[in-house]
């Protein structure tokens, strides 16, 4: 028998937090053990965490720092790299001031890099610092904020086999967040109903007991259609309203219109079901809201999540077990980051950054006479301010923007028309090949760290394995870069960065690398050292200055490109559960890819006749923005008129429209108007 | 009783995980999830291995004693072989795919270079890998007794009131 030993990790891929083994033989990631003891997962993993290892060894990691040349990509030692992008960066703050710089963390990266990096950024004087929630979340950091008081996860992802109903609305989840269906089999092995309100027929939608196939984008209307059927009939939580809730006077005004008639001519739902859904909402015992960025990433972003919080609030049905909202997060340390306060308008711990006052703590606990006081800019603006001429200098941790922002022509331009761009990832992206310097990053069983999970559980990862060639560390990587700018980091490993986070963060206040080493991590808030964690939040009361949560009337707006004439369809993008992301991980994955090997488009087999066209072929989608080619599915999981495109391949985001929300900044990805054609 | 990888086709979300964790363990997936769809935007993943039948009638149905069952398992012989896809329809569960070599990854079973390549419950390990990692928990490795008795008690509970509270 070979020597063979299993070290525990966390899966890279999405925000569900899997725990699993990597089987090590000489050093080398040889196979996959499962861990049944994990609380998040019981041992499951998704395809895409069974094939996390084919990362690690990958001929195409980056092993070297490249600075591109006339001649090509030129190799460098990793003394040159840093002096330069120093250097740089010292340059343009000096030439053009602080607010020209920006850096763009990871949602990939531990918590100690992330605060690491913000707090470079703002030790340099500049608030331009922002994550990748900015394209997935950022909706739920507002529209929750503002109505309880915390842009989270309300309940662990267990919590949701406790449901007696689940309503689901704009997550795909069987696909993306697959240990998600494991806890609404078992809801449902127990009797629990399952209501998936979602434009497309997905994977999750085939486990829902009741399917409400809304038009895209007409989100707002029907859960305000149900929070109207729940108040005409008298199913609200009168008694939660009274004790821990403001404003339910301005709901019930702004609800009257939404009848089940009107809202079946909004939304294409019929009334019959959606007088079922809301009674059979409102008369469980405990029942979950579930969405993802089929709520988020609309122009409507923030309303969206809004909705969603007054439909639960209505009902009572949050603070005990089963019951509560779970905005599914994206990526592996998304949540981490923002907590981290790798945010424009957020300090660490959602601080505003613009409110008179809220540097002071800040200026004590790094030790310093000045921290920047406005508002940054965020990644979705940043592309405005290069043009402007008000933004040079770039800082790309572990990020693919390339593909993964709206509206990708004009943002591979605002690269190209930085006077640096500096990209440090794991392999050459199509982000990285337009930077002036690369920087080769450790991938995530090659470092140590924390990573908070979507259900706020922080997780500490063991290094592992060494890393290719001289590829490091992120958090290395930014302490050597942090003392060469004269920030004087002292830090000696991830640990002692975990503890400065403890003393500036109170939500991370108990934690420390020993504590989330010994067991399957602590769900914040974690106050202290003996605090054994919050999973479920807002028990006795909310997040809000007075501890109430707020009932916040939104109104349905029409989608804000909808098809005419010219662009007859609608455009929806997504996920699928072979792929991740802006797919430079899982197009690198050769099961995942051989499995799901190109671009392709959804259409309805009705609209494919009446443009005679057939399954397989190429077809030209164009927007008012771009045009890109796919090859055509027939499928009745998409209405008439509507189209669906993966995200993960080079094309879709050439296409999708970079119009914010103007709360969160969130672009609205979900609904552009299009034409198509054959190739 | 033997046990088997059986299937809650009511809970496959077609994921195909199990394809990828039985790929990564023996080089070649040994379970394949057909994705069945009605028509009208619904569907379900019907996950496929080797049932591990008492008497397999792929073997009895073999009219060249190609394929035959021995003390350690299904033995083939492709020399035998005369390619007549008997076994592929007298496999009551439709697990059989008769492949070229080097075909790629399928459902289970007979590789036309000589090989069986069929689901063998992951010797030495005490769940086989597939059921491990499904995340929907709808593969399940059990005897058939057992897994009847918990269709019977699953649809039982369904019914079942929670209890009320202790006051």
């Amino acid at each position: 028998m070979e020597e063979r030993s299993l070290h525990p990790s966390i899966c890279p891929y999405c925000s569900v937090g899997c725990g699993f083994y990597i089987e090590l033989e000489k050093g080398r990631p040889v196979g996959i053990r499962y861990m049944p003891e994990h609380p998040v997962n019981e041992g499951a993993l998704c395809p895409k965490g069974n094939a996390a290892l084919e990362i690690l060894t990958h001929p195409e990691r980056l092993t070297h720092p490249l600075r591109k040349s006339e001649k090509g990509w030129e190799k460098l030692s990793w003394n040159e790299a840093l002096d330069t992008l120093a250097e740089k960066i010292r340059e343009v703050r000096g030439k053009a001031g602080p607010e020209a710089l920006a850096f763009l963390g990871s949602a990939k990266c531990s918590n100690e890099e992330n605060y690491l990096l913000q707090k470079i950024a703002r030790m340099l004087g500049t608030n331009n610092v922002d994550n990748c929630a900015r394209l997935c979340h950022a909706s739920t950091i507002t529209g929750l904020g503002k109505t309880l008081g915390a842009g989270a996860m309300t309940n662990p992802l267990s919590d949701l086999a406790h449901s007696e109903c689940i309503f689901v609305v704009g997550s795909n989840f069987a696909e993306n967040h697959p240990p998600v269906a494991r806890r609404v089999l078992q809801a449902k092995d127990r009797g629990a109903s399952l209501i998936v309100a979602d434009p497309r027929l997905t994977p999750s939608a085939w486990l829902s007991d009741l399917t409400l196939r809304l038009r895209p984008g007409t989100d707002i209307a029907l859960i305000n259609g149900l929070m109207q059927v729940i108040l005409a009939e008298g199913l609200e939580d009168r008694v939660f309203i009274r004790k821990r809730t403001v404003g339910i006077e301005g709901l019930e005004k702004a609800l009257k219109k939404y009848t089940p008639k009107t809202v079946s001519r909004i939304t294409g739902v019929p009334a019959g079901d959606i007088i079922k859904a809301a009674r059979t909402f409102a008369k469980a015992e405990t029942a979950s809201v579930v969405y993802s960025m089929g709520i988020t990433q609309h122009v409507s972003g923030t309303d969206n999540v809004t909705a969603c919080a007054d439909l639960a609030l209505l009902c009572g049905h949050l603070g005990k077990k089963g019951a509560g909202i779970l905005p599914l997060r994206g990526q592996n340390n998304v949540q981490g980051a923002c907590d981290m306060g790798v945010l424009a308008e957020f300090f660490p711990g959602y601080v505003k950054t613009d409110r008179a006052g809220n540097q002071e703590w800040l200026k004590k606990a790094w030790g310093l006479e000045k921290l920047p006081e406005k508002k940054g800019l965020v990644a979705t603006e940043m592309v405005d301010a290069v043009f402007g001429g008000s933004l040079k200098f770039a800082y790309i941790m572990g990020r693919d923007p390339v593909n993964s922002t709206p509206n990708a022509s004009k943002l591979k331009k605002a690269l190209d028309s930085l006077d640096f761009l500096v990209v440090q990832d794991i392999f050459l992206t199509d982000s990285a090949k337009h930077a002036d310097l690369v920087l080769p990053a450790a991938a995530w069983a090659e470092k140590e760290g924390s990573f908070t999970s979507t259900e706020r559980r922080i997780q500490w990862v063991e290094r592992t394995l060494v890393s290719p060639g001289d590829a490091k560390p992120d958090l290395e990587i930014l302490i050597e870069l942090a003392n060469r700018l004269g920030l004087d980091a002292t830090y000696k490993e991830a640990g002692d960065v975990l503890a400065e986070i403890a003393r500036t963060v109170p939500a991370y206040g108990g934690l420390s690398k020993e504590r989330l080493k010994e067991g399957c991590g602590l769900i914040w808030p974690c106050p202290d050292a003996l605090h054994p964690g919050t999973p479920i939040l807002h028990t006795e009361s909310f997040s809000t200055p007075n501890g109430l949560a707020s009932f916040v009337p939104v109104e349905f707006l029409e989608p804000a490109e909808p098809p005419d004439s010219d662009y007859p369809f609608l455009l929806i993008t997504g996920r699928t559960g072979l792929h991740y992301n802006a797919g430079s991980m899982s197009r690198r994955s050769e099961a995942l890819l051989c499995r799901e090997p190109e671009l392709y488009v959804e259409l309805n087999p009705a609209d494919a006749e009446a443009l005679a066209l057939e399954a397989g072929t190429i077809i030209v989608i164009e927007t008012r923005r771009g045009r890109t080619e796919a090859k055509a599915r027939l499928t009745q999981r998409v209405d008439r008129g509507v189209l669906f495109m993966p995200f993960h391949f080079p094309g879709t985001n050439l296409l999708t429209a970079d119009a914010l929300d103007r709360e969160s900044k969130i672009p609205g990805f979900k609904g552009s108007a299009c034409r198509i054609w054959r190739r | 009783m033997t046990k088997a990888v059986y299937v809650n086709l009511s809970h496959c979300i077609a994921c195909k995980a199990c394809e990828l964790a039985c790929e990564r363990e023996y080089g070649e997936a040994r379970v394949r999830v057909e994705v069945v769809l009605n028509g009208a935007g619904g569907g379900v993943g019907v996950p496929v291995s080797c049932r591990q039948c008492e008497t397999p009638f792929c073997a009895l149905a073999c009219p060249e004693n190609a394929l035959g069952r021995e003390v350690d398992g299904l033995k083939f012989d492709s020399g035998l072989c005369s390619d007549c896809g008997l076994c592929v329809l007298a496999c009551p569960f439709g697990a059989i795919e008769l492949k070229k070599a080097g075909g790629g990854s399928g459902t289970s079973f007979l590789n036309l270079s000589g090989t069986v390549v069929r689901c063998e419950l992951c010797p030495g390990k005490e769940t086989p890998v597939c059921v491990a990692t499904c995340p929907a928990g709808a593969l399940v490795y059990t005897d058939c007794e057992s897994f009847g008795k918990n269709i019977r008690r699953g649809k039982g509970k369904k019914c079942l009131k929670p209890s009320p509270a202790p006051l």
